[in-house]
């Protein structure tokens, strides 16, 4: 308006007068639009301690649905009618039986999905209250830190195409052909010439001729390099190569579901055990059913970006969720998900998951390393990180040998202590009582506590039957 | 030049030898008959992985469901050794309001109320319970505190003070609201104890009888 011709300041005027009435007017419109509430003047904190504790797990203010309708726009829905959200509330059935079209419509509409709402236990200050709270509500801020991002992201980049020994390679092959190259047309020179010089048809000398004739002359410096290949080369590799047979160290394997450890056991904190809720049960620490991830995820339905989301979709498929309406799809062929099993042991080894969390009492950590903090996906850990996780928290011990064999099994059950205050099962009172019923039970009891840690093999750990049989 | 070649060689094989491996693969395998034994373990791809000649990852993936992630036939009670109450005994109410309210009324704990047993539900209370309903049943668990906004709020436990432990019972075993089935993964027994953890928290639980027996133990030393 300010910038309209300074020649016509009789039309300028007209024009911010109607102006002004028009905002008035609009800004009057608006008010009655959403601030014509019903109920109104409650105490917001108090609404909002109510409303979590009583609505809030099955009604959203986002305008999701939970177990129940949103309450977003809760006080236009029922302008006008106070006396009817109050008998609602406290008696949903009776405020149906009083025959009100909108009421009659909402619970023909949600009963038959979710069920009647419960009688409510509370007074009329309490939904007055609660109504100021969920019309005038403000969604949280929250507050993203610098490292936020990190927990979000899909694959931990460990070694990829920047490992420059690729490079190498790939330098050493085309030099390897540029060599063979040059040296193959130097041949085929030297024997035309020879062929054009002598006029007789000898055949060139072979690649394997010369090599041989080379070897036979300087046979101190062949000898001593064969040696140095073979000792420093070889053997450790040949050795490397077949310590790795059979043990699956670094396996992790893709899933049917890109899970997010960092995310979900780090960020959010949940114990490792909500989800391998077997681990302190049975031999295996247990794969979590869909049925397991919907306890959480009937609510959360959206990841923090469009990938995660399509990872969250993957659960409802499995299970038959349809999250718009947020119930289960009648009648749908439900699936177990397949997650891919990552280590497996051999037969003649017994390892019980449940012995070494209720027992030992040991941190998941201990073996399977920061998974709460750096892994996608679960997996025992390597020896480094193992060793790395050691130094930074006392109570993990560390392990030098490499994970998943043998070495490391007895390596851990050497250094392990055994807390023989904090158990029920009477085992340690039993051994301690067959000791010292002997004297050579009581010079061994004495040896074992000579450094003040009674460790697991002590107490028979070593004992090949312990774990083969 | 022969020399160069002869390096070269090395070089060539050495880098082959130190590739970066696949975290798909299980590694190096040799003789893996006792890795893949007859014995059915679960989730365990006995004979029916991928990387077994003639096998795709699809047919894997069907072979492991019709073996290993089995859902149990329907009415097995599973077997857990002499305790009665650890049975996943056939839970009469049903999954409804009138369930609900009748298991509040007729629904009691078998399990004696002793601070054994209390501490056993604080142990599971801590595992299962504590990332949403908090430590102290405030309902200001983890989830609900970081997951910035995307989980719901969770009622505190002070505001349910009197609950009817049958009603516990019944929400643990169907769920309610958001809240979903845990009787996977508590069996009955466990229930009870985290339900006598919870009235603990809630403030009319067996809190009074911890503290007596400490007072006798003073009282008798």
């Amino acid at each position: 308006m300010k910038s309209g011709n300074n020649t016509l300041p009789k039309v300028q005027s007209q024009l911010s007068r109607s102006y002004k009435l028009l905002s008035s007017l609009a800004i009057l419109f608006l008010s009655l639009q959403t601030f014509a509430t019903i109920h109104e003047g409650g105490d917001y904190d108090a609404g909002e301690s109510v409303f979590n504790n009583n609505c809030a797990t099955c009604h959203s203010l986002d305008g999701s649905v939970l177990a129940a309708p949103s309450l977003k726009g809760v006080a236009l829905r029922w302008k006008g009618k106070d006396e009817l959200i109050n008998t609602w509330i406290k008696n949903p059935k009776k405020a149906f039986a009083t025959g009100d079209a909108y009421v009659v419509g909402m619970a023909n509409k949600w009963t038959p999905q979710f069920g009647w709402m419960q009688n409510q236990a509370v007074n009329d200050v309490d939904i007055n209250n609660v109504l100021t709270y969920v019309s005038e509500y403000v969604p949280p801020v929250v507050l993203s830190s610098v490292g936020e991002k990190d927990w979000y992201n899909a694959k931990v980049e460990e070694v990829g195409e920047d490992n420059p020994v690729f490079w190498y390679l790939i330098l050493a092959v085309i030099f390897a052909i540029i060599a063979v190259a040059a040296s193959g047309a130097g041949r085929a020179i030297g024997s035309s010439i020879q062929e054009r010089e002598t006029g007789d048809g000898v055949a060139p000398k072979s690649y394997g001729d010369r090599v041989k004739g080379w070897l036979w002359d300087n046979k101190a410096f062949a000898s001593i390099l064969t040696f140095v290949i073979v000792i420093f080369f070889l053997i450790p590799w040949g050795y490397n190569l077949g310590m790795a047979i059979n043990i699956m160290e670094g396996h992790m394997p893709d899933q049917p579901i890109a899970f997010n450890h960092k995310l979900h056991a780090g960020k959010n904190g949940i114990n490792c055990e909500y989800c391998h809720n077997s681990a302190s049960k049975s031999k295996h620490a247990g794969l979590p059913e869909p049925m397991l991830c919907m306890n959480c995820h009937k609510g959360v339905k959206k990841g923090h970006n469009d990938e995660m989301t399509a990872e969250i979709q993957k659960i409802y498929d499995y299970v038959g969720f349809d999250p718009e309406a947020g119930t289960y799809i009648a009648d749908y062929d439900q699936q177990p998900i397949t997650w891919n099993k990552v280590h497996n042991l051999p037969d003649h080894v017994y390892f019980n998951h449940s012995q070494h969390v209720n027992v030992a009492g040991l941190a998941c950590q201990q073996c399977h390393g920061p998974v709460d903090q750096d892994y996608m996906l679960g997996k025992v850990a390597t020896s480094e990180e193992i060793m790395k996780l050691a130094e930074e928290d006392v109570s993990i011990i560390s392990l030098e040998k490499d994970v998943l064999t043998m070495g490391w099994c007895i390596e851990c059950h050497n250094k392990a202590g055994i807390s023989v205050m904090n158990t029920e099962n009477g085992y340690y009172q039993e051994i301690h009582d067959r000791l010292i019923e002997t004297d050579l039970g009581k010079r061994d009891l004495k040896k074992y506590l000579e450094d003040n840690v009674i460790t697991v093999k002590e107490l028979g750990g070593w004992e090949c039957s312990k774990c083969h049989y | 030049m022969k020399k160069t070649q002869l390096i070269i060689a090395v070089i060539v094989s050495l880098c082959f030898a130190s590739c970066v491996t696949d975290e798909n693969s299980p590694g190096l395998e040799y003789m893996p008959d006792m890795y893949r034994s007859p014995a059915i373990e679960a989730y365990v791809d006995y004979g029916f992985d991928e990387f077994k000649p003639g096998m795709t990852s699809d047919s894997a993936k069907v072979m492991r469901l019709k073996q290993s992630v089995r859902i149990p036939v329907e009415g097995t009670i599973p077997f857990r050794g002499g305790d009665q109450l650890a049975y996943n005994a056939p839970y009469p109410y049903p999954n409804t309001e009138a369930g609900y309210e009748g298991a509040g009324v007729g629904f009691k704990s078998p399990l004696p109320t002793s601070p054994e047993s209390t501490a056993a539900g604080q142990v599971l209370f801590e595992k299962f319970c504590i990332q949403c309903h908090g430590e102290k049943g405030g309902g200001d668990g983890s989830i609900t505190q970081k997951s910035g906004g995307k989980y719901p709020v969770v009622p505190s436990y002070e505001s349910r003070k009197g609950l009817a432990e049958g009603k516990m019972f019944h929400t643990i075993t169907y769920g309610k609201g958001l809240m979903g089935s845990h009787a996977y993964i508590l069996n009955q027994k466990e229930r009870w104890q985290v339900i006598q953890y919870v009235k603990v928290l809630m403030g009319d639980g067996p809190e009074v009888l911890v503290e007596d027996t400490v007072d006798e133990d003073i009282a008798s030393k």
